[in-house]
């Protein structure tokens, strides 16, 4: 982090203090980490489909020299409506409108001004970013009802922040532990929930891809927000149900664990999901962070 | 000549609407017989006013003719003639203590203080203890008291004295500043004001610092003692405790005071009974005719139908607005009436107080032996925990509220001159200061490496703890107040802007805002990925820390402005209805409540089970958690 950049104009250390007085306080300070976030990403249209209507963005920053910014780092994976007209539209416009969204009310400023002051919550810019992608595809004149999941990751400074609607993930690899941070919105996992179906009956559930929640469909929409801070090092992956829906989470877990290059691992993803039958567009984000 | 029998010879005293007339009593033709009359003029032309004053005049003196002390003078006779009401009383001759004071120039010694003492506290013991109502003197002076020609102590000038009547206990003050307690300007007249009064006449007569002519209430910082050694500690120490600012604090009524005279006359007390005698009650309410001894208060908490009590309360002389803290045994809570206090955790009993020189509003916090407290009288001051001494005490330009915290040796604070101080805290010199272009009243949450605090400006700031450099600041749209708090990162805090902001530690980022419905004082609580704040919209707040959505809010009888404090499954806080409310930590739901006398604002500290928890009715209470 930078003190230059962030310091402000309104403060300033006291003229008035005299070298006598201005001592240093011996503090437990540790020696500063540098910070990267590396990425690689797939997304392939899978062993059976025609059309991919995945869409995955990604969008990282980092600067070098002594005015450093804070790593800034966004991905974006949405999964058109299966089988819906203009699935692959949908995800395609919705990605990139929250990233739009993004961008221009936290990423703009930051390379302005990095003063923190006077900007809208992040949480809140997560939030509207999903709004404003659902605006856009969402059209109750039309008989097309396409629809889209759409799960936001950011990362700023050493926070991560989530905004997602629909069925495809986020997971978080942290000291070796590996979990979903993001729930799926479609009714099987709606009917585990309740206990009407228990894991196995799931797996095999016939309507595996009914969503009970997708940005574009119905007028009002309800948006999940998480944020939480990073642990110094891990690794996030977002990715759409053409890779969960098929791969078990222990499956993923060992190759996100693997001591590889992230290309490999995003390639193994891919590779897998295709082994189970690729029946589904796969999209697979890895991040690789360390602070 | 009054009603044909009164011929006025001379006059004894003039005062404000009263004089007092050496008269002969012509009943008694053939001898001098002398009588003392008092005339006292009846100011209102209005007739029903006038016939008012008249009947309470004569009730009065009904009530004086039925005395029967040989302190207190006889009255023989009253009348009114046109707009003049006379009362004629036995004369006295002899002088006043004034009087006495005005001839003599050394100072009362123990045995004569003690002896006077004892004589006009039999006087008014016998007042205090009229039924149905005790009597309460009301004007008790040196000038008012005096030594008849046999060196015996009469009481005189009951001309204001008045039946002491629950109801009618405001009015206007009677009495002389110096001699009169505080309440006494409230217009109060209890048996206390009596005690006070004749504290303060000792006080007088044992150090001849005349208290007409010394800020009032100030007894304290004039120790008898080191004007005049012959006085005993004991001695000492019962005056003083007459002096006491809160009338709860002194002997009840002048039966309880002559007991403990006569205690110090017939032995020579121990130690351990002087600090009995002196140590103020923690009883609410103390009884009276005895002497104070520690009393669980028996104010009842209210939960549903159940019921329980507070386990003690300790009385200070004027609000408690802050936290207090408790470490070995030990309360320490500031207060308003200037004293940083030291308490027995256990039963609430005195240890000692440190005088600042105006209120505290601030959260004492400790350092080795010392505990750091901050004084609108501008200082920081580090006093020793075990005797209560200062050690240091570091002066800034302005008022401070803002609590001090102590990380890697220093200690951190801001004023109202606008600054955040970095305090040597061994030696109390400054290590850096850093402008904040506005006042400080926000106390600072320090971590490793970075600290955290508000400005009335509305700025929130990030230093770095070493150098006080800023890492960065943000803007909310009224001042913080509130004390920021630090978990998982993210800086959480209160703004008169009605909103909680949660801001990323490392850049300030805001992260998530939630919006209460009116400005918030409360600093936020952190517990197991909940924040608990208060606001003035009279709700106590339970927002999840990742999402700032809202988890529960419970609706309190008033604003809160108290911050929450977390034991087991519940949490504490207190509201401005006066009210301290335990609720459940999952749901918000009541636990129980305990009515004190005054606004709650300041926070709850729980230890071992126990809440100690300050109000301004004074009190320090120590509650069941």
């Amino acid at each position: 982090m930078d003190n230059e950049l962030h310091a402000p104009t309104e403060i300033q250390t006291s003229p008035l203090v005299t070298t006598e007085e201005k001592t240093q306080i011996e503090t437990a300070v540790s020696v500063p980490n540098v910070p990267y976030l590396h990425v690689a990403q797939r997304c392939d249209v899978g062993a059976v489909r025609q059309r991919n209507e995945d869409s995955s963005l990604i969008f990282s920053s980092e600067t070098g020299g002594h005015f450093q910014m804070m790593p800034f780092g966004l991905y974006v994976v949405a999964d058109g409506m299966g089988g819906h007209e203009n699935g692959h539209m949908a995800s395609r416009i919705a990605s990139r409108m929250a990233a739009r969204h993004i961008l221009n009310h936290i990423y703009l400023p930051l390379l302005q001004d990095d003063s923190a002051a006077n900007q809208e919550p992040i949480q809140e810019v997560m939030e509207t970013a999903v709004l404003a992608a659902h605006k856009a595809i969402y059209d109750p004149e039309s008989l097309s009802d396409s629809g889209t999941t759409l799960s936001v990751a950011l990362i700023l400074s050493r926070r991560l922040y989530v905004a997602h609607v629909g069925d495809s993930r986020v997971y978080l690899l942290a000291d070796d532990k590996f979990e979903a941070i993001t729930n799926d919105h479609s009714l099987v996992q709606h009917l585990q929930d309740v206990g009407d179906l228990t894991p196995e009956q799931a797996a095999a559930y016939q309507y595996k891809n009914v969503l009970l929640r997708a940005v574009g469909q119905t007028e009002e929409l309800e948006i999940d927000t998480y944020t939480r801070r990073l642990p110094q090092t891990g690794r996030l992956l977002l990715c759409s149900d053409g890779l969960c829906g098929f791969v078990p989470d222990p499956v993923i877990h060992k190759i996100m664990q693997q001591n590889v290059a992230l290309e490999k691992i995003a390639d193994k993803l891919v590779a897998t999901a295709m082994s189970a039958g690729g029946y589904d567009n796969i999209t697979a984000i890895v991040v690789e962070f360390a602070f | 000549m009054l009603q044909e029998r009164y011929r006025v010879v001379g006059m004894l005293g003039i005062g404000g609407m009263s004089s007092v007339y050496q008269a002969r009593d012509m009943r008694f033709p053939t001898v001098t017989k002398l009588c003392a009359v008092k005339e006292m003029v009846i100011a209102t032309s209005d007739p029903q006013l006038r016939q008012l004053t008249i009947k309470s005049f004569e009730r009065e003196a009904s009530m004086l003719a039925m005395l029967d002390h040989p302190a207190i003078p006889d009255v023989s006779d009253y009348f009114t003639e046109g707009n003049r009401s006379y009362l004629v009383q036995e004369l006295i001759r002899g002088k006043n203590l004034q009087e006495w004071l005005e001839e003599n120039e050394t100072l009362v010694d123990q045995e004569l203080a003690l002896d006077w003492a004892l004589q006009i506290c039999e006087a008014l013991a016998y007042l205090h203890n009229q039924k149905p109502q005790p009597i309460v003197f009301r004007d008790l002076k040196p000038s008012n008291i005096m030594l008849d020609q046999y060196n015996r102590i009469r009481l005189i000038d009951f001309g204001i004295a008045k039946i002491f009547e629950a109801e009618e206990n405001k009015g206007t003050m009677i009495g002389t500043e110096g001699y009169s307690p505080p309440e006494q300007y409230r217009g109060e007249a209890t048996p206390a004001v009596d005690v006070y009064a004749l504290g303060a006449t000792l006080h007088h007569l044992m150090t001849r610092q005349d208290p007409r002519l010394e800020p009032p209430f100030t007894f304290g910082e004039r120790p008898i003692r080191t004007v005049n050694p012959t006085i005993s500690p004991a001695l000492e120490a019962i005056v003083m405790r007459c002096l006491s600012y809160n009338p709860n604090d002194r002997f009840p009524d002048a039966t309880a005071l002559k007991e403990a005279l006569e205690l110090i006359t017939q032995t020579s007390p121990s130690r351990a009974e002087i600090e009995q005698l002196v140590s103020p009650p923690t009883t609410v309410s103390a009884p009276t005719g005895h002497h104070p001894t520690i009393t669980a208060v028996t104010t009842a908490i209210q939960v549903g139908a159940t019921k329980a009590e507070a386990i003690w309360a300790f009385r200070c002389e004027d609000e408690i607005r802050s936290k207090p803290i408790v470490v070995g045994g030990r309360v320490f809570v500031g207060a308003y009436d200037n004293n940083l206090y030291a308490v027995s955790s256990d039963k609430g009993e005195f240890l000692w107080k440190y005088p600042t020189l105006d209120g505290i509003a601030s959260t004492p916090c400790l350092y080795d032996d010392l505990v750091l407290i901050t004084s609108s009288d501008r200082h920081l001051y580090a006093i020793r925990q075990h005797d209560g001494d200062i050690k240091w005490r570091f002066p800034t330009d302005g008022a401070i509220y803002s609590s001090p915290s102590v990380r890697f040796d220093h200690v951190f604070f801001g004023s109202d001159d606008g600054y955040f101080y970095a305090v040597n805290a061994k030696r109390g010199k400054l290590a850096w200061k850093t402008n904040a272009y506005s006042p400080i009243r926000s106390s600072p949450f320090l971590t490793e490496e970075r600290v955290y605090f508000g400005t009335e400006g509305g700025y929130i700031y990030c230093l770095e703890i070493s150098t006080g450099k800023s890492k960065w600041h943000t803007q909310a749209k009224r001042a913080i107040t509130s004390s920021p708090v630090v978990a998982d990162d993210i800086v959480f805090v209160g703004s008169l802007d009605a909103t909680v902001y949660a801001l990323d530690a490392g850049s300030g980022w805001a992260i998530w805002r939630f919006r209460a419905r009116r400005p918030i004082i409360s600093s936020p609580l952190v517990h197991e990925g909940v924040v608990y704040i208060g606001s003035s919209d009279n709700n106590l707040y339970a927002i999840d820390m990742d999402t700032g959505r809202q988890v529960w809010v419970y609706e309190a009888g008033g604003q809160i402005a108290s911050s929450p404090a977390i034991w087991n499954d519940a949490v504490y806080f207190g509201s401005v209805d006066g009210n301290i409310y335990s609720l459940t930590l999952k749901r918000g739901e009541l636990r129980w409540r305990f009515e004190t006398e005054g606004r709650v604002i300041g926070a709850p500290t729980i230890v071992d089970g126990v809440v100690y928890v300050g109000s301004t009715d004074h009190n320090l209470y120590a509650l069941p958690a």
